[in-house]
Parts: C-alpha cells; sequence; structure tokens
C-alpha cells in the first residue's frame, strides 16, 4: 500500500529532523546561562550553577535521548528564558501562525484562481502579459515592505483596520478577523503571484489536451470546460503547492510576526533564537519540521487518491 | 514562473514554492511544448529587450563597480543626509549621507554574487542529484528524496543563524549557505524533469538498442534537463535577490558596511516618512531586477521547451 | 504636545531653544503650550511641568505599546529590562523609589534608616498593606522573599542583594538588612526588582508558574497574559493609597518593532508608547494629539574599548580614537540631532551628578589632534602591538545587530579610517556580545554606560576588579573616590567623587560617548499625569524618568 511504503522514509525523515535539529541548536553559540542570568549577574559561579541546573555539562547524545524521549511524551521542558513549559508556548501559538497562513492561503487563491484561469484562457494576449509582470512584480517586493505599507495604507490613513496586535478568535470573532486580516494579506500576496503562475501554465497544458479538445468539439461551453475540465486537475496542483507553501507561510511568518507584534510561532522561533532559549528552538523547530513533513505527507497522499488520472509516480514527482 | 515568497521558515527560502515552479515546469515541457502552434514563438518583444538590457546594466555595474565613475560607496558624510535626488548626487544619499548611486552599483555586486553563486551551486548539486534519483529510482531515489525532504523540513532560520554564527557574514559563506538551502528545489525540479524525459519515446529508443546508463544519462537526458533547469534558475535568481532584503531585515545579510540591496531598503525603512526615497531606489532597483529575471526566464523557457519537443 | 527641555549649557543651548521652539509651535494647539525657561538649573531638572495636568478623572481604560515585555513577571527570574519595568511599577510598588532630585526615599516602605556606619538599614512597612491576594505585606514576608527567591541559586537580582549577608525580622513591621561592609548606596537596590515584593505565598503555590501569575501590591491586579501579545490588569480596589488608582484597566503590549508601534499610536490602537530611539522620539512629536513626555537618563550610547589588550593598552591609541569621533554625526546619525546633548560623562545633565568641569576634558573632535596620537603610537618601536614601526593598527568593531547601531558602527568605522586604523565590522547577537565582553574577549565595540542608579553601584561595577568590568580599566584614584562614595552621604563630597572619577575616566577613555539616551512616552492627549507622581508624603517623583511610569497615578479623561 502506497501509505505504508512512504512509512519508513517518513519515519527516517522525523528522525533526522529532530537529530539536526537538536545538534544545531545546541551548537549555537552564547552561553543561555549567561542570558538567563543577565550581565549584570553573572558570576562564574552563577553560571555555574545555573548550566549544572540546565543539564548543559551533560555530553551531547545524554542531552539528546533525555531531550526526545521526553519529546515524545509530549513534554519539551520549560523555556530557560520564560520558564513556561515549551509544549504550552506552542501549543498557544500555532492557531495564530495557522490562522493567518490558513487566511493567507484562502486570500491568495480567491485571488489567484480567477486571475490565473483569464490568464490562461487569454494565454499570449495583453491581458496575460499585464497579469504576467504584475505577479512577477508582486514576488519582487521583500516582505517586510509589503507589510510596512499595507500599515501606512490601512491603519494609518485610511483607519480601517488595525495596524498591529492580535485579538483572541474566542474573545471576539469579528475583531479576531480585523486583527488577522493585515498580516495574512501581506503573506499573501507573494503567494498570490506563485498560485496565479502555477494555475495559468498547468491550465495551458490541460486545455491542450485531447478531452479538453472533444469536449469543445461537443460544443460544450468556454465557461464549463474551464470550470469543469480544466479547474479540476488544475486544482490537485494547486493543492500539492499550498501543502509545500506551508514551509513559506512560517517562514514569513516570521518576519510578518515581529512586524504585526502577533504571538505567533514565527515570531517565539526568533526571539527564542536570539536569546539562546534552547529548549524552545528545539521544540519549536521539531513541531516546524513535524508539521510541516506531515503536512505534505498527507497532501501527497489525498493527491494519489483523488486524482485518477495520475500514477503514483508522477505524483511523487511532483510533492 | 512561479516564485516563492522569501521564507525563512521551515523549508528554505526559494523552497517551497519552487515545487510549484516544477509542476509549471513539467507542464510547460510534456505538454504545452509538445503541443506546438499555440504561440507565436518568433521574436521575443519589447519588454524582454528591455528586460534583458536591465539585466545588463546590472551585471556591468557588478562587475566593474570598482571603475565606474561613481563615488565612494562607504564615505559618510552626515550633513549631507538623506538628500533627496539631484540635491547630493545623482540619486541621492542615505542615512549617513553615503551616495545612494554608488551603494546601488555596488550593491549590486553583491545581489549578483549571492544569486549567481546560489542557483549555481544549487542547479550542479541539486540537479545531479535529481537527475540521479529520476533516471534511477528505487532505493537511491527513496534515500536522496529523503535527505532532501529533511534539508527542505528544517527551519531554515535556525541553520542560518547557527553557521553564520559559525563562520561569519561574508559574502561568500552566505552565498554558499543560500546556495546549499536551495539544493532541494532543483533536486526536485530536476528529478521532475528527469522522470518525464525518461519516459520518452527517444530515451526508450536508446535504451532498447542497449546504450550503457552512463551514456543514456549524458546524451540524452543530460541535453534535455539541463535547460528547463537552467531556466528555472533564471527565475530563482530572483527570489534569492529578494530572500537578500529579508536576511538584511532579520540582520543576518552580508556584513556591514558593505553596500547591499535588501540592507539599503531596510535601512531606509526607519527614514520612510521623512525620506521615503531613501527605500524607494533601492527597492526600483530590485524591483525591476527581479521582474527582469523572471521576464527572461519566462520567454527563455518558452523557447528551450520548442527544441526539447524537436527532439 | 509638550516637550520637556533640558538643561543644557554651552553650544548645545541654542541648539536646544530651536528644538523648543518647534516642540512649542507644533505643541500649543494640543496642549496650550507652557512657560518653561529651560533656565539651566540642574536641580530643577527634566521633570519642570509646562501644563496642567488638570484634576484627575476616574475610570477609564488605556492600551500601552512597549518595545518588549519581560521573561516572567517574579522579581528574581524576571529580566525586567527598561519595558519590563514599566509593567512592574503597575503590578508592584517599589519599597524605596526616586525623587526628582534623584534622591532615594521611601515609596511603598514607611521609612529606611541606616546605622551609624551604613552598614546596617532598618527598614519599616506601612501598616494594613495587602498583596492582590489578601495577604498581608509583613516584615515575615520580606524575609521569605529574600531567602528563598532573591537569594536562591540563578536568581537574577543576587548580584544587587549581594552584600546582604541576612535580612532579620525586628518585629511584624520592621526588618534589618545586614550588610557586609558599609554601602551609602544600599537603598537605592530597593528601587529595582530586589525591592518589590510579592506574595510569597501566591509564588510558592504557583510553584514554576509563578512567573505567568503576579501577585504584588502595586495599583493594578494581574488578569491574564498572552505572550508577546497583551497583558491585561485590573484596578486594584484594596490599594493602599488612598484615591489611586485612576483607571479601571490598563493593557500593555509588546510591539517590538519601532514603525509599527509608532503607526499604532497614530491609528489609535494604543494610548501610549514607550521608545528609547532618538529618531522615534523626533517622529512622536510630529504627531498631532500626541503628547510626549521625555526624559534624559544618565545613560548614553558609546563606545567601550578592551584595555587588557593591544592596542587598546596604550592610552594614546584610546586618546587618538575618541578625538576622532565626531559625537555630534553620532548623534545625527542616531536621530538625535538637536535633542539629544553630547555626552562627556556617565550622569546625564538631568542628574544631580552632571559636572560642567566634564564637559572641558572629555576629548573634543579633533582629527589632527588624533592623527598625532595614533601617528605617534604606530610609530613608536616599543608599540604595544608588536606590529613593524609605522604600520596600521587593525581591531574588530563589534556592535550588536540592531537597526540603529549597524548605521552607527559605519559612522564609527569610518572615523577610524580616516586616521589609516583598519577596522573590521562585527555583529554580534546580543547574548554572545556580553558573554564577550565579560569575558574581555573583543576589541572594541558599542555598548550602553552609564545608569540612574547610585554612582556608587555605577563606578564600582564598571571600574573595579568585579566580573562587570568590561573596559579592564582600573585606576588606584578611581578606587579611593569610591570609598568616599561607599562611605559617604554628604551630597556635595559624593558629587565631588564623581566628578574626580569622570576626570580620570576623561583622561584615560576607555570608554567613548555617543550621546545620551533621550527617552520617551508618547501619549495620545486625553491620557494624562504619566511624569506627575508623588511619594505617598506628595514629594515629587521623578516623573517618566527612562520612560517609566507609576501607572497608580495616570488617568484618562476619555
Amino acid at each position: 500500500m502506497y501509505v505504508l511504503r512512504r512509512l519508513p522514509s517518513l519515519l527516517a525523515t522525523l528522525f533526522a529532523v529532530s537529530l539536526l535539529t537538536f545538534l544545531m541548536t545546541s551548537l549555537l553559540p552564547g552561553d543561555p546561562a549567561l542570558q538567563i542570568l543577565g550581565a549584570e549577574n553573572a558570576t562564574p559561579e552563577a553560571i555555574a550553577a545555573v548550566r549544572a541546573d540546565l543539564g548543559l555539562d551533560d555530553p551531547l547524545p545524554v542531552r539528546y535521548l533525555h531531550w526526545i524521549g521526553d519529546a515524545l511524551t509530549g513534554d519539551f521542558g520549560r523555556s530557560y528564558r520564560t520558564n513556561e513549559p515549551v509544549s504550552e508556548a506552542i501549543i498557544d501559538r500555532l492557531p495564530v501562525t495557522a490562522e493567518i497562513g490558513i487566511l493567507a492561503i484562502i486570500i491568495a487563491l480567491l485571488v489567484a484562481i480567477p486571475v490565473g484561469m483569464l490568464s490562461a484562457y487569454r494565454a499570449g494576449t495583453r491581458t496575460d502579459k499585464l497579469i504576467s509582470s504584475t505577479s512577477f512584480g508582486l514576488l519582487a517586493v521583500p516582505n517586510f515592505m509589503v507589510a510596512i505599507f499595507l500599515i501606512l495604507i490601512f491603519a494609518v490613513w485610511l483607519g480601517v483596520l488595525p495596524a498591529t496586535g492580535w485579538v483572541n478568535f474566542t474573545d471576539n470573532p469579528v475583531q479576531n478577523l480585523r486583527s488577522a486580516l493585515l498580516p495574512a494579506l501581506s503573506l499573501a500576496i507573494a503567494e498570490m503571484a506563485v498560485y496565479t503562475r502555477l494555475l495559468r501554465t498547468d491550465m495551458i497544458g490541460t486545455l491542450q489536451q485531447d478531452f479538453v479538445t472533444m469536449a469543445r468539439v461537443k460544443g460544450v461551453s468556454n465557461r464549463r470546460i474551464l470550470f469543469r475540465h480544466a479547474l479540476r486537475p488544475s486544482s490537485f496542483s494547486l493543492m500539492t503547492v499550498a501543502g509545500v507553501q506551508v514551509g513559506a507561510i512560517i517562514g514569513g511568518s516570521v518576519v510578518i510576526e515581529t512586524l504585526f507584534a502577533l504571538p505567533g510561532v514565527g515570531r517565539l522561533l526568533l526571539e527564542a533564537v536570539l536569546v539562546r532559549d534552547l529548549l524552545m528552538v528545539q521544540g519549536v523547530a521539531l513541531v516546524i519540521a513535524v508539521s510541516y513533513v506531515v503536512v505534505n505527507f498527507t497532501v501527497d497522499i489525498l493527491y494519489s487518491y483523488l486524482d485518477p488520472r495520475i500514477s503514483h509516480g508522477r505524483s511523487a514527482a511532483r510533492v | 514562473m512561479s516564485t516563492p515568497v522569501p521564507n525563512l521558515g521551515a523549508p528554505h527560502p526559494g523552497a517551497t514554492s519552487e515545487l510549484a515552479v516544477s509542476d509549471g515546469l513539467i507542464a510547460e515541457t510534456t505538454e504545452v511544448a509538445a503541443a506546438p502552434g499555440k504561440k507565436k514563438k518568433r521574436g521575443y518583444g519589447l519588454t524582454f529587450w528591455m528586460a534583458t538590457v536591465w539585466l545588463v546594466v546590472v551585471l556591468i555595474c557588478a562587475v566593474f563597480a570598482n571603475l565606474l565613475p561613481v563615488r565612494d560607496p562607504l564615505t559618510p558624510d552626515v550633513i549631507n543626509k538623506l538628500a533627496l535626488p539631484g540635491e547630493a548626487g545623482l540619486l541621492g544619499t542615505d542615512g549617513l549621507g553615503r551616495d545612494t548611486l554608488a551603494r546601488l552599483v555596488h550593491g549590486a555586486r553583491v545581489s549578483v554574487t549571492i544569486s549567481v553563486t546560489a542557483v549555481a551551486i544549487g542547479m550542479v548539486v541539486g540537479g545531479f542529484l535529481g537527475i540521479i534519483s529520476g533516471f534511477f529510482r528505487g532505493k537511491t531515489e527513496t534515500i536522496l528524496m529523503t535527505i532532501i525532504n529533511i534539508i527542505l523540513a528544517f527551519p531554515a532560520l535556525v541553520l542560518l543563524l547557527v553557521l553564520l554564527a559559525f563562520v561569519g557574514r561574508s559574502l561568500v559563506v552566505i552565498s554558499l549557505i543560500v546556495g546549499f538551502l536551495s539544493i532541494p528545489i532543483y533536486t526536485r525540479v530536476a528529478r521532475a524533469t528527469t522522470l518525464a524525459v525518461a519516459e520518452r519515446e527517444f530515451v526508450r529508443a536508446s535504451r532498447t538498442m542497449g546504450a550503457k546508463n552512463s551514456r543514456v544519462l549524458a546524451r540524452e537526458i543530460l541535453p534535455n534537463v539541463v535547460l528547463p533547469v537552467a531556466a528555472f534558475g533564471l527565475v530563482a535568481m530572483g527570489v534569492v535577490i529578494v530572500l537578500e532584503g529579508t536576511l538584511a531585515f532579520l540582520g543576518l545579510s552580508v556584513q556591514q558596511p558593505a553596500p547591499t540591496w535588501g540592507g539599503m531598503i531596510f535601512d531606509g525603512k526607519r527614514y520612510l516618512n521623512e525620506a521615503p526615497h531613501v527605500v524607494l531606489i533601492p527597492s526600483i532597483a530590485m524591483f525591476l531586477t527581479v521582474l527582469s529575471l523572471n521576464l527572461v526566464g519566462d520567454a527563455l523557457r518558452t523557447r528551450f521547451d520548442v527544441r526539447g519537443s524537436n527532439l | 504636545m509638550r516637550v520637556h527641555r533640558r538643561p543644557m549649557r554651552g553650544p548645545w543651548k541654542r541648539a536646544l531653544a530651536s528644538v523648543g521652539l518647534v516642540g512649542l509651535l507644533l505643541g500649543t494647539a494640543a496642549c496650550g503650550g507652557g512657560g518653561d525657561d529651560g533656565n539651566g538649573d540642574v536641580e530643577a531638572g527634566a521633570q519642570s511641568e509646562t501644563v496642567e495636568a488638570g484634576d484627575p478623572v476616574e475610570g477609564g481604560e488605556i492600551t500601552v505599546g512597549l518595545e518588549a515585555e519581560t521573561n516572567s513577571w517574579l522579581p528574581g527570574e524576571g529580566t525586567f529590562n527598561q519595558p519590563g519595568v514599566n509593567v512592574a511599577y503597575a503590578l508592584y510598588d517599589p519599597l524605596m523609589h526616586r525623587t526628582e532630585d534623584g534622591a532615594v526615599e521611601p515609596y511603598l516602605a514607611e521609612s529606611m534608616e541606616p546605622n551609624a556606619d551604613l552598614s546596617e538599614w532598618t527598614l519599616k512597612l506601612r501598616p494594613d498593606v495587602q498583596f492582590h491576594d489578601g495577604t498581608p505585606l509583613n516584615a515575615q514576608a520580606l524575609k521569605t522573599i529574600f531567602d528563598e527567591y532573591l537569594t536562591r541559586p540563578g536568581s537574577n537580582v543576587a548580584a544587587s542583594v549581594a552584600d546582604v549577608t541576612s535580612l532579620d525580622v525586628v518585629d511584624d513591621l520592621t526588618v534589618v538588612y545586614r550588610l557586609k561592609e558599609t554601602n551609602a548606596a544600599f537603598p537605592d537596590n530597593l528601587v529595582a526588582a530586589a525591592g518589590w515584593p510579592f506574595s510569597p505565598t501566591a509564588a510558592a503555590a504557583a510553584g514554576p508558574d509563578a512567573g505567568a501569575n503576579p501577585v504584588g501590591t502595586g495599583p493594578f491586579k494581574f488578569v491574564s497574559w498572552q505572550r508577546d501579545s497583551r497583558l491585561e490588569l485590573e484596578k486594584n480596589e484594596n490599594y493602599w493609597q488612598e484615591g489611586l488608582p485612576h483607571l479601571d484597566k490598563i493593557t500593555f503590549r509588546p510591539i517590538p518593532d519601532e514603525d509599527t508601534r509608532l503607526s499604532s499610536l497614530q491609528s489609535g490602537d494604543i494610548d501610549v508608547m514607550q521608545s528609547l530611539r532618538q529618531s522615534t522620539v523626533i517622529k512622536a512629536r510630529e504627531l498631532d494629539g500626541v503628547t510626549n513626555f521625555e526624559h534624559l537618563g544618565s545613560n548614553s550610547g558609546g563606545s567601550t574599548m578592551n584595555v587588557s589588550r593591544p592596542p587598546f593598552d596604550d592610552v594614546r591609541v584610546r586618546q587618538a580614537l575618541a578625538h576622532a569621533m565626531d559625537q555630534e554625526a553620532l548623534i545625527e546619525v542616531l536621530g538625535g540631532a538637536g535633542v539629544t546633548p553630547l555626552q562627556t560623562q556617565f550622569f546625564s545633565p538631568d542628574s544631580p551628578y552632571y559636572s560642567e568641569k566634564l564637559e572641558e576634558s572629555y576629548p573634543e573632535h579633533n582629527v589632527e589632534k588624533a592623527q598625532e596620537l595614533y601617528d605617534e603610537y604606530i610609530n613608536d618601536p616599543d608599540r604595544s602591538d608588536g606590529k613593524p614601526v609605522g604600520s596600521p593598527i587593525s581591531f574588530t568593531f563589534t556592535c550588536p545587530p540592531d537597526p540603529s547601531l549597524n548605521e552607527l558602527s559605519q559612522l564609527y568605522q569610518a572615523f577610524f579610517n580616516v586616521l589609516g586604523a583598519e577596522v573590521e565590522l562585527e555583529q554580534k547577537e546580543q547574548a554572545a556580545w556580553i558573554q564577550d565582553m565579560l569575558a574581555r574577549d573583543y576589541d572594541m565595540g558599542c555598548t550602553r554606560v552609564g545608569a540612574d542608579r547610585d554612582p556608587y553601584i555605577v563606578f564600582s561595577q564598571a571600574f573595579t576588579e568585579g566580573p562587570l568590568n568590561m573596559t579592564a580599566f582600573q585606576s588606584p584614584e578611581i578606587d579611593e573616590q569610591l570609598e568616599i562614595l561607599r562611605t559617604t552621604t554628604d551630597v556635595e563630597e559624593r558629587k565631588a567623587a564623581v566628578e574626580a572619577i569622570g576626570e580620570v575616566l576623561n583622561e584615560n577613555v576607555p570608554n567613548t560617548y555617543s550621546g545620551g539616551t533621550l527617552t520617551v512616552m508618547a501619549a495620545r492627549d486625553v491620557v494624562r499625569n504619566l511624569d506627575g507622581w508623588v511619594f505617598p508624603d506628595d514629594t515629587k517623583g521623578n516623573g517618566a524618568a527612562s520612560a517609566q511610569v507609576m501607572w497608580g497615578h495616570v488617568w484618562t479623561t476619555e
């Protein structure tokens, strides 16, 4: 079975990712003990005490086994910096990043599907070129500038959306959506361009296939051909890419969450890295890596079952 | 084609969406190209040539930065800081009063070096791994792709910070790291293309006629994979150039005071209200360059595909 | 808008006047202008009122945007840097606090008296003060906090209570701090985290989560905390000070990016914003409907040199580099031109320890003189770095990765390049950089010098044998003056000692300055009295010093 066949590779990936995460973070220069104590109180004795307390003086393999053993039971330890349980920190923040990411993908798709279809339908025309150039252009602006311009326009000049901050969905769904909109839009801009371009090429290909020609010959309307015959197969590629884009979303969220002052995973990771909060970095990195692997594994499986036209070999080629 | 968000989280910046690219790429190589006659193929049009000219200008700036008649990009002149274009220097000055034009010209060197090195590394190493795994399939493929998945899944931010902390933030190091991080994408693109090519009649024919693996690889596969991968590389250069801006935001770009476009944009962000030109000018330079790379890459790819179908 | 003008002298007077004018022109609409004559009286300090805050209004809520939050709200565990202290002054009350003259007086404590040789300090608490959980603040609580939290291994206030051998309970409301030796500056330690009583009962019950569930005596009670997002506090109905606090609710939000924090104030997402960056201070001045509560702290940007390492072990090199710097340009790049005065010493003009004499002795910008000293060194056959005669000195200049420091370090580099020195710039994460400095494993780099603290604490940390001496500079003369600071409470004598230390430093320049740190609390006009807090006995406090506000005294007219 396909799932079973992929399983060893999945497990190997997860193991390697955990090992890599651990090694990388342990190698970060800068003594976490010093960071915990602060410059004023960092006497050599205090540093030694803190290091012993944290088990930083154990050999690396011992530390890894300790860590991964606990991690498997859901215990990532407590942050050196904040003393909060790492797992709680991640659970608190994951929804923020997830909401913004999903919202970004939705916004991007809402724009990209009609625009990409138009572009494919009118391939080679002025409309197509305009759309292509615009998408290329959207990709050419660093995301922090996109965010700053959006804040200037929507918060400072128009005053319709909050500039920064986050409201929990459970506290106030409307305000929650308002606070998520600008960050999501900042992330969506580049995604939009990616999806549009993808859909365009994919659909141009589909539109030239025999079954479409057949449909045309049979007198099926253009609209029906576009939506029924062309969009459906292309939507599978979009799904694949959206899965892979999970990584881009998390990456972009590091910058976006800092600018918009959102309590998300990206900012958590950045701050943890900056202050050498090792257990936090390890926990967050592991969760990010695992979610990436799992999301793509799922998409891959779904893909291979939902799209009967395509063999598993092909789907593997795509993901 | 599809170019990704500069991405610093889980997978590598360029990484993710390049998958998108690989998708589109296959579609084009196998389908668009196979059904010729849809688009007019002759001539590239005005935009293509304008884009090419711009890229050549950037390249000249990068190569001959030291010889060009611009001022020193490092000499501060605080009295004249944030000067408007024309007031002091052709394009004004930055927050330290340094000449924007000079910094733009010298910054081109960084953008070009990083993008060319990264793309070259990605193309050679990633391309090689991709062809191998796509051609031999089986265990080789599983192992290679697992390794690639690991690199993709690991948050690039952590990797970058660790490596940069150890080896410093020189231009070479950053180029190498970004190159390393882009290997997975090329592997996937090359593998996908190889898979498609390997199914073609001429490859099958060659095999049936008893050609050795090495011969098939060198004679049949390689030439057909190199061009699409190279075309993709051109687009990916744009991604790397934008990525440099994100690195600057995170304080991870090339060591100051070396001018970089991303660094200039990030430094200028502070002055967005009082002196917007400080951030706009390097932004426009970056914008035009990335746009040009995409336009040229897109046009060339269409052309390469034609050759592919003719073979 | 109201601009607090700082007393300044010399060339800065003119600059100041023009800035003041701009400030007033912009501000008249909002606040009706003011009558501060900027007369240069040091003691009057920065907190001169220009506008009446009006009568207190009860009720209402405000949101405050800070540049960061702290890791934990438990004293001893939390790092409480500048924005963290802001929140702490809402949750907790400091036992001691600073008056507008810079003296340390009891705030939550009723009295603080030393014995004759200043080695035992007796602190009396006020009766009937309760923590938010209803338990009483008494001598036993202070002792428990001291024994079990402040001095435990890993406590990050251990250094400030290190010279306390024991804290003993005398009666229900009285404790004695017994010190190893005389220390006239001891009460200063109780202004900061070591002097913020929290409920030991609640902390013990919360265990490792105590840092996320603070229980103090302060004007506001903890409601909820979403890390990196918002900390919500509500009025403490049972507050020990009659009539305080005025606000019903206060929310603190960490917004790390300077530009978007300002945008949030502009768009009304937040009512008050804090900033430590001169450029932001100026931008905030230009906003309509916003009042700036500014303060020039005794904390200057600057650079330190590692005198244990050649070539910085040679005073000629240090002087040359100091003369090579154009401090006005450094300030200009930091965005503080016209608002931040040149710094020539550890204490700012707002501090009682400021000395005019030191203005003269600090190495001025003089490239020729710098070149002369530099050439003399490199042509010295016995030059300390062992390089051949005539070859340039080379060193690494390190700064943490901050946008403004990034530009600043490039300017430093350009100054040194003029002399012929080979300078390599290096960006190092704050944590690693501090570690290097503590280990004295660096050449030269960006630091902050000085603090709004007692000069004995400041100088004994910076220039003695201890682990916090990052420049490795020591001098018998400084040691001598430190003895005076440690054993005397007489203000004039202490001022003289500070001045003497300043002279030694200006002669030997182990560190240089890049302008004082101008801080701001910029508030929408409806938020009043951010700097008007008073002690329980109505002595005037030190206002919004270092952009730290006593939130119990603040109100909003909205």
